[in-house]
């Protein structure tokens, strides 16, 4: 099944339709008030792509931030000062792109650009933090890490950690469920699982 | 006014496990939505619509319903669990049915992003772990498990299709 109204796919807000449409007609028993109110907020939420109310002018203005003032290559914000970047999923999604064919330096990826604070929007980070991610693109000896304590947005694959810790000359922690004895009870085939999301 | 919308507003957004709650919730008919049995049996029907869906799933949906009078073998039972822990996973959401000699145990992987669906081994661990959970409680024994087992994921399309070739057990592809 899928969340939203998937084509030939099942779908939970299909669901909620049919069952909000069924209470309409009285082919079955009425809802109370709020859970009806309650069921239309969720479907509505769920085709709207689970986004808060400040995304909506982002989906009006072709997927871009209301605040976005450039779309830019990463060679071009190298020669930005200050500002900050737009990334999905922030700055685990901005180590998986170092991950990918092409890393940063596609010269198809761009990235959203502002010199407005946007200290309170989702998945924007400054651009200093920005730059500080992309030196991970290649083995350093000495990396400064101070960024993963205020903007790693929740938790990373395996496989990304080991991408940081390969390039990273400091020393900095993990933190698993259930601590050291936790990992230890791993094996590796589940510990390169972790997906992290 | 959207309480959903005013939650995702907020600098974290909306995360899977708020989805998978929200779910779970729904799909309990004993919590305090009063909608019973109502969105489970519509849950199901429209599971049942999947292509390789068991043809019984649409007659289990159909007898989901509450008795007043509890002197009927069609009697529903269900039970819900949030986040299951089973042996080297997490199940999302499983919910347990019985009606009449029906018995399911239908496990729930969600993801509400594409990009979250990095780990293909995931369902095989679940489907593993939820075999030798107690917590599986229609478990009669190994020869009847692909009988009543299915798995079911509501997730976003995108994963749904790039999941969708993915067969770690004959019993987990046919839903």
């Amino acid at each position: 099944m899928t969340w939203d109204n998937g084509g030939s796919w099942p779908s939970v807000s299909r669901a909620l339709g049919n069952l909000l449409a069924k209470e309409a007609a009285g082919d079955i028993e009425p809802l109370h008030e709020g859970t009806r109110h309650t069921l239309k907020a969720l479907r509505r939420f769920i085709e709207d792509g689970f986004e808060g109310y400040p995304y909506e002018r982002e989906s009006a203005s072709g997927g871009l931030n209301a605040s976005t003032e450039a779309t830019l290559l990463y060679d071009e914000l190298k020669l930005r000062v200050g500002g900050w970047v737009g990334v999905r999923h922030g700055v685990g999604g901005l180590l998986r792109i170092l991950d990918e064919p092409g890393g940063l330096a596609a010269y198809t990826r761009r990235f959203q650009y502002t010199t407005k604070d946007m200290t309170t929007a989702r998945y924007w980070m400054p651009l200093t933090t920005f730059m500080a991610v992309a030196r991970l693109d290649r083995p350093i000896s000495s990396v400064d890490l101070g960024w993963m304590d205020g903007d790693l947005d929740g938790p990373l694959p395996a496989s990304l950690i080991h991408f940081v810790a390969v390039r990273a000359g400091a020393p900095f922690f993990v933190g698993i469920d259930g601590g050291a004895a936790s990992l230890q009870a791993m094996d590796a085939d589940l510990i390169v699982g972790k997906a992290g999301v | 006014m959207n309480i959903f919308k005013v939650f995702a507003s907020a600098k974290k957004g909306f995360q899977e496990e708020y989805a998978s709650a929200i779910l779970a919730w729904l799909l309990n008919p004993a919590m305090e939505h009063g909608l019973g049995y109502a969105f489970l049996a519509e849950f199901m029907s429209e599971a049942g619509k999947a292509n390789g869906a068991p043809d019984e799933i649409g007659a289990l949906a159909a007898n989901l319903r509450t008795h007043l009078r509890h002197n009927s073998e069609g009697i529903a039972a269900c039970e819900t669990f949030l986040e299951l822990n089973v042996k080297q996973a997490f199940i999302d959401v499983v919910v347990n049915l019985e009606v009449g000699d029906h018995r399911w145990t239908i496990l729930i992987e969600n993801k509400i992003f594409s990009t979250s669906a990095s780990d293909p081994s995931q369902l095989r661990r679940e489907y593993i772990g939820i075999r030798e959970s107690t917590e599986a409680r229609f478990r009669t024994d190994e020869s009847s498990w692909s009988s009543w087992c299915r798995l079911s994921m509501a997730m976003h399309r995108s994963v749904q299709e790039e999941w969708a070739g993915l067969q770690p057990n004959p019993a987990m592809a046919r839903f």
